[in-house]
């Protein structure tokens, strides 16, 4: 039996050939463990997908019971998921879900972080975050995506649809942050975000996420003038506080 | 500020929410800020409030001089507030100003991904989304940029923004794809929770309502049903989720393309409800380009022309 001290690696199945009864049931299979692949989840040995500690499975046991249960599950059958844990399986109908998730749920009177924490040291519940223990987190695409659209709701709402020829002030490029150089070039904008950590610019530099990178205050207000003025699109990585 | 330069746009996401581990006070380097903050956490706090308040204050002079300018859901304002600014939340935060917009039209993160893990199905998805959607520029950059500079994690994936009927008539394009044999494996389409009828969340999705329903949670509930009742082929319902423990609730669906007729009924269905359940929660709630696109997609809202 697998402990929770063993280093797993998981990684979803790719291909056509089936573990399951069905691709309803493989979909699942591989969604759950393609949310603690190390190329996806921040902490894959605790099973923390993202977000502090959004989690697929509640513990390494609940992981493989689902996974078990998920490769004999039946057609007309639905595994019911309690707190990233599989507690039933119902015979439902072949138009029903496969898998019903309630995660991290709690009566408002008990929804603080000091109850849920110590229910969860009891092993009674998980933090399910968002897509963690749903199943199907993506990685920082969703993020790029949606500073992207933000970005071009300000333009639709305030430029007439472009930021070209306008400039963007901000700030932070941490795992959120980071997006917003390439979220608003994307937008035609000259954009200047101030890090005050120079290995974060770098960082986003190299993905190709952010143009340039100064420690200079003037240098970086030349670029912004040149680029808006040209009407072209710039990234510039400010390192200061 | 002093060299009189105003930006167009200002907004921020410094980590403001985490006035120890995350925000850095100014004047301090990164390596006297670790060293305060193990020496001195009070003080580091402090100053760490003190100087939110002044970065707020200059964001503040900065819309007055005519920059368009937003909070980007760090709770910069609140920060600010609590170190004595009266008027840090001069500025919208960017639910309310940039994204109800797109909510009350359906449109929120709809995301698929290619359980083949072959890279190549998710090319010719991408051309399938300009086939469908040929004069949406928007989309169109975003789509040949994100093939362009987004690196794949895990099985290949794909997101972008699509709006109601957008995403049923998405979605039944994928069956049809996988049905003729043009992708090597079906495609699972889902969505984040954070997405237009499917949380309730006062310090973020639902922040100043329109009709202060900010922290009605009925249409979280509601949607993770409605998708039980359409056929989404899994379901969730969770709470806290970035907010944290308290202050929200949302739910989630999946639903698996795989070529079928029987899936093909089950998209359209989950994928016109679900969105549509956004629709109706902005249409209840007064905003006018829902009760709009309730109309033009024919929403059933009982009381809805009593209303307008």
């Amino acid at each position: 039996m697998t402990t929770t001290t063993d280093v797993r690696v998981i990684r979803a199945p790719r291909g056509t050939e089936l573990r399951c009864r069905g691709w309803q049931q493989e979909a699942a299979l591989r969604m759950l463990m393609n949310n603690l692949d190390p190329d996806v989840a921040e902490r894959p040995e605790d099973l923390v997908v993202y977000g502090g500690t959004g989690r697929a499975a509640r513990s390494w046991e609940a992981f493989d019971a689902m996974v078990a249960t998920l490769e004999t599950l039946a057609d007309d059958e639905t595994m019911i998921v309690q707190s990233g844990k599989p507690v039933a399986v119902f015979r439902t109908h072949r138009g029903a879900p496969r898998v019903l998730i309630a995660n991290s749920n709690l009566v408002p009177r008990w929804a603080t972080w000091d109850v849920f924490r110590e229910l969860e040291r009891q092993g009674l519940t998980m933090y399910g975050q968002m897509t963690a223990g749903s199943w199907i987190y993506i990685g920082t695409q969703g993020i790029l995506q949606g500073t992207y659209e933000t970005f071009g709701s300000v333009a639709e709402q305030n430029f007439g649809g472009s930021l070209a020829g306008k400039w963007v002030l901000t700030g932070g490029m941490g795992g959120m942050g980071g997006a917003q150089p390439l979220a608003a070039t994307l937008n035609d904008a000259a954009v200047l975000c101030v890090e005050v950590d120079p290995r974060r610019i770098e960082r986003r530099i190299e993905t190709r996420y952010c143009d340039r990178m100064t420690a200079r205050l003037d240098e970086a207000l030349r670029w912004i003038r040149e680029a808006t003025g040209r009407r072209e699109p710039l990234s510039v990585g400010l390192v200061g506080n | 500020m002093r060299r009189g330069v105003t930006p167009d746009v200002l907004t921020d996401q410094t980590s403001a929410h985490d006035a120890l581990n995350g925000y850095v006070p100014t004047g301090v380097s990164l390596e006297e800020a670790a060293e305060l903050r193990e020496r001195d956490p009070q003080e580091y706090v402090r100053r760490s409030m003190a100087s939110m308040r002044a970065h707020c204050e200059a964001m503040v002079e900065m819309m007055r001089r005519g920059a368009v300018t937003f909070d980007y859901g760090n709770n910069l304002r609140g920060q600010a507030r609590d170190a004595g600014f009266d008027d840090a939340f001069a500025f919208p935060g960017f639910v309310p100003a940039y994204i109800r917009p797109l909510f009350a039209q359906g449109k929120g993160p709809f995301r698929w991904v290619a359980l083949s893990g072959d890279p190549a199905d998710i090319y010719r998805t991408d051309e399938l989304v300009l086939e469908l959607f040929p004069d949406d520029q928007h989309l169109r950059r975003w789509i040949t940029e994100a093939r362009a500079k987004v690196a794949f994690q895990g099985l290949p994936a794909r997101i972008c923004w699509l709006g109601q009927g957008e995403r049923a008539r998405f979605g039944v394009a994928l069956n049809d794809l996988v049905a003729r044999g043009e992708l090597k494996a079906p495609i699972v389409i889902g969505r984040d929770h954070l997405d237009t009828g499917s949380v309730a969340s006062p310090f973020r999705e639902t922040e100043a309502m329109k009709d202060g329903s900010d922290a009605i949670a009925d249409w979280p509930i509601l949607n993770a049903l409605v998708n039980v009742a359409s056929g989404a082929s899994w379901v969730s319902f969770h709470h806290g989720g970035g907010v944290g423990i308290g202050n929200s609730l949302h739910a989630g669906q999946v639903i698996v393309a795989d070529g079928t007729p029987e899936m093909r009924e089950r998209l359209e269905r989950v994928l016109t409800n679900d969105p549509g359940m956004g629709v109706v929660r902005h249409a209840d709630a007064g905003y006018e380009t829902a009760v709009e696109t309730a109309r033009e997609q024919g929403i059933r809202m009982p009381m809805l022309d009593a209303r307008f």
